[in-house]
């Protein structure tokens, strides 16, 4: 697991991107938490990379819904590169492609 | 677990199933309409198909199918079950355990004749399939949520339930299930298997603010529709493991939209939220929606209004708290209480099976024999400590060794115990025996089992089955009359054979009786003066009469039918009886009825013996048959007509030198020239009681029993030999066998003193 920032500069789009891979468990929550704690909440932009992302249970997909309800309450835009394989079923199992702004074509 | 033990599992598993079935359909034949017998038929059959599919056995999974297919039929309501049904599905039963057999042995193609049962019964379950009933529109079929709800306007329709034909399931776990290593997720995996998920929210309001999220709590809610067939005590199970850990709440399909209004009621999210999700989803439409929130305020509003009267009145009583769903469902007239408490019960009753499997162990039956086979030889090692120890004459050892000894008794009887199993099972294979001949005889047999708790060693109960069922069959052909002739001698048309067991002074005995005829002794006696058995001088005790029939080749039936009356059999029962060390009695009384009863030994291989000695050598008769022991000369003897009586407290009591039986010298005592002693050991056996007279007693001894070889099995009197603690071997005496032959020698006719001792003796 690993977080990475991305800033794309320029006072209007101000726009944060975290990478995430491997797992996305409940043995990872409490790191990817505290991870989050960072960068929710600073009125940028935010986009989740899950591209990388191995595996996401319910502990997992509860850190997305917190961090899409985070940054929409500053107003900000809130996207999600989606996972593949295994951990993408498990967004369309709870049914949240629409929660977390993911493109129709992915769902 | 290798692929081999996989197969032997599933052979097991399926075979258990099948007995199940059996069990089931025989069940149903009295209670066709036992909702809980429909059930378990169905999972029975319905396992049996899901473990042939994992194993990819395609012709046992294409016909379980269709037998459950019409089972399932039964279940929802749409077939009764009538005697031909029963008996369809118990061919069906019938090629099924051969489809897994032939399955197991990996054959693919079917044989012919296989092959042309299976298209039979096929055909024969097509036809229940085929004829739909009125009813049948009402079983929802898988239709998508999303289809307009076509008479939504009927007010009578909206009275029975809303158009939806899913179930809802709500879910609120709390926050500790993530943490306990369950996911959620998993639950929604499993049912998507057993079902359709059409429609799932997650629900995370719940989520708190960053700060306070702990990122281990749960914090999510679920609402989900599921199309299935299953019921909803399937729903509930598949949620057991974490009933402790969530609020479940399950609305069957077309329920009435109360239900749905107490759930809003009951869950704690905001009422609008849920509301809005049930429409969203399609649980519910907005115009039903409307009237659960309606239903609901107004329940509410009755409650405030009950509080404040309340209020007013007293202020002590306490409020009202929201109804529980329980509550709401029975007061809306949904189901009336009893039904609600009927279906706790059976909730319970489940619960207990359930945990009654889990506490069972399964062994393969090599390792308990290896198991039996060690123990065997440490008893004997034991012994040998024993003797050892008590030439050291030294108390800490001897002290200890008894410790040892005592010990290695309880393993003893723990490990036999393990192999004991309950006869019970055993005897339920017969209902089925019975119901089909007794059709086939056009007699009317009711079969009753008792004692069916009863154990047995697992390998007795396997070699006492075929006997059983000769006796059984015998019986129904043989001993029951016809319902004409029962009538005609003012007894119920219905007869009765009973399977009875029970355990008798370290015996098990097994009874087989019938309310027939009893057997007549004179037409026997004719038959076997006919073959020649007998001649006309003998003169034969009621007992030895009876026994005519076990002799080969014998048989009185005058016409052979399917079930007996060909001779054989009989004489099997008595071979197969002797083998197990045991012996069968006959009882039977004209126009009542007979009786035949069977004595086993608990167990085949060790069993606490009692040493005696005579002349140089040491014999074991089994302590289970031990009366008392006693001095002779304590006892008055009677020998006046060379008869070997002894006058017990008043009862003659036949008796037997052991030493002149055996032709060994007495022992001599050592260089004690005081008059020999003898002891007397008074054994019984069944009815039977005597003496036998030895040397000396040397007391208890566990003894393994070891069979005899070939070059000894006829010899009578015992019945297996043991390894002595000094290496000794000691030959175990057959208590029955020797008795039956004391009491035949004294019971030779021209001895009125001898016949009544002996009727007193009885």
């Amino acid at each position: 697991m690993a977080i990475t920032r991305q800033d794309n500069g320029g006072k209007k789009s101000k726009k944060c991107r975290l990478t995430i891979d491997g797992e996305m468990t409940i043995y990872m929550a409490e790191a990817l938490k505290a991870d989050l704690d960072k960068y929710l909440g600073n009125s940028w932009d935010l986009e989740i990379d899950l591209s990388a992302v191995t595996e996401l249970d319910t502990a997992g997909a509860q850190l997305l819904l917190l961090a899409a309800r985070e940054t929409e309450r500053a107003e900000r835009q809130f996207s999600i590169i989606p996972p593949t394989g295994e951990a993408f079923e498990t967004i369309k199992m709870l049914n949240l492609q629409q929660r977390l702004n993911l493109p129709e074509a992915a769902s | 677990m290798s692929i081999d033990e996989g197969m032997q599992a599933y052979l097991q598993e399926t075979s258990e199933l099948l007995d199940q079935t059996e069990d089931t359909l025989l069940n149903l034949e009295n209670s066709p309409t036992d909702e809980g017998l429909i059930n378990e038929l169905f999972r029975a059959v319905h396992t049996i198909k899901g473990a042939s599919g994992l194993f990819g056995f395609d012709a046992v999974v294409e016909f379980t199918h269709d037998a459950e297919s019409v089972m399932g039929r039964t279940r929802e309501g749409d077939l009764t079950i009538d005697s031909d049904l029963l008996t369809l599905f118990l061919k069906c039963r019938d090629h099924i355990s051969t489809l897994v057999d032939l399955a197991v042995a990996g054959e693919v193609e079917l044989p012919d004749e296989t092959q042309a049962t299976d298209a039979a019964l096929r055909t024969q379950l097509h036809i229940y399939l085929g004829t739909p009933t009125t009813e049948d529109v009402e079983v929802p079929p898988v239709v998508a949520h999303d289809e307009p709800p076509a008479a939504i306007a009927e007010e009578t329709e909206r009275a029975s339930g809303i158009e939806n034909e899913a179930w809802h399931i709500s879910l609120r776990f709390t926050a500790e299930i993530l943490r306990n290593g369950m996911d959620p997720l998993s639950f929604f995996r499993y049912l998507d298997t057993i079902g359709d998920i059409v429609h799932l929210t997650t629900i995370d309001d719940n989520i708190p603010a960053l700060a306070e999220m702990n990122p281990e709590d749960s914090y999510l809610g679920f609402e989900l529709d599921l199309l299935s067939p299953a019921t909803k005590d399937e729903i509930e199970e598949v949620f057991e493991f974490v009933q402790e850990d969530c609020d479940l709440h399950i609305i069957p399909p077309n329920s009435h939209i109360s239900l749905y209004a107490a759930l809003i009621d009951e869950l704690p999210d905001e009422n609008m939220r849920i509301g809005e999700i049930l429409t969203l989803s399609g649980t519910l439409t907005q115009r039903e929606l409307i009237e659960a929130l309606t239903l609901q305020s107004i329940t509410n509003a009755e409650n405030i209004k009950i509080n404040e009267q309340n209020a007013e009145q007293d202020a002590t009583i306490e409020t009202i708290p929201p109804k529980p769903l329980g509550e709401v469902i029975v007061e809306n007239k949904l189901a009336s209480p009893k039904i609600v408490k009927a279906a706790l019960q059976k909730q319970e009753k489940v619960k207990a099976t359930k945990a009654k499997e889990q506490a069972i162990v399964r062994v393969s039956a090599e390792k308990l024999e290896e198991l039996i086979n060690l123990v065997g030889e440490l008893v004997i090692s034991g012994a040998n400590t024993r003797v050892l120890a008590a030439h050291t004459e030294d108390a800490d050892i001897l002290e200890a060794v008894d410790n040892m000894s005592r010990l290695v008794e309880e393993i003893r009887d723990n490990a036999l115990g393990l192999r004991m199993v309950q006869i019970g099972e055993t005897f339920n294979r017969y209902r089925r025996v019975v119901r089909e001949l007794s059709k086939e005889v056009g007699k009317e047999i009711e079969l009753k089992i008792s004692g069916g708790d009863t154990e047995l060693d697992k390998t007795v109960v396997e070699k006492i089955t075929d006997p059983l069922m000769h006796l059984v069959r015998n019986s129904i052909d043989h001993g029951i009359e016809s319902p004409e002739e029962r009538v005609a001698t003012g007894k119920p048309p219905v007869a009765t054979v009973s399977l009875n067991a029970y355990t008798e002074s370290g015996t098990i005995i097994i009874e087989v009786s019938d309310d027939g005829g009893g057997i007549p002794q004179n037409v026997i006696l004719a038959k076997a003066l006919e073959k020649g058995l007998v001649t006309e001088e003998q003169k034969l005790t009621e007992n030895e009469i009876y026994h005519l029939i076990f002799e080969p080749g014998f048989s009185t039936a005058e016409a052979v039918t399917n079930i007996s009356g060909r001779g054989v059999g009989m004489d099997v029962v008595r071979k197969n009886i002797d083998a197990l060390r045991g012996h069968i009695d006959i009882e039977s009384h004209p126009g009542i009825g007979t009786t035949f009863r069977i004595h086993l030994p608990l167990t085949l291989a060790i069993i606490d013996g009692f040493q005696v000695q005579v002349g140089d050598a040491r014999y074991i008769i089994p302590l289970a048959l031990v009366d008392e022991c006693m001095e002779l000369d304590e006892v008055v003897t009677d020998q006046a007509d060379g008869k070997n009586y002894v006058n017990l407290r008043g009862d003659a009591l036949p008796y037997i030198r052991l030493n002149e039986l055996f032709g060994v010298k007495q022992r001599e005592k050592r260089g004690e020239q005081q008059k020999h002693r003898d002891n007397i050991v008074i054994v019984q056996s069944g009815t039977q009681r005597a003496g036998l007279v030895v040397d000396e007693l040397l007391g208890e001894f566990q003894t393994v029993i070891k069979p005899l070889g070939t070059i000894f099995q006829n010899l009578k009197g015992f019945s297996g030999a043991t390894i002595l603690g000094s290496g000794e071997v000691a030959m175990i005496i057959d208590v029955a066998g020797l008795l039956n032959r004391v009491m035949s020698q004294n019971t030779k006719p021209g001895h009125d003193v001898t016949k009544e001792n002996q009727s007193q003796l009885h």
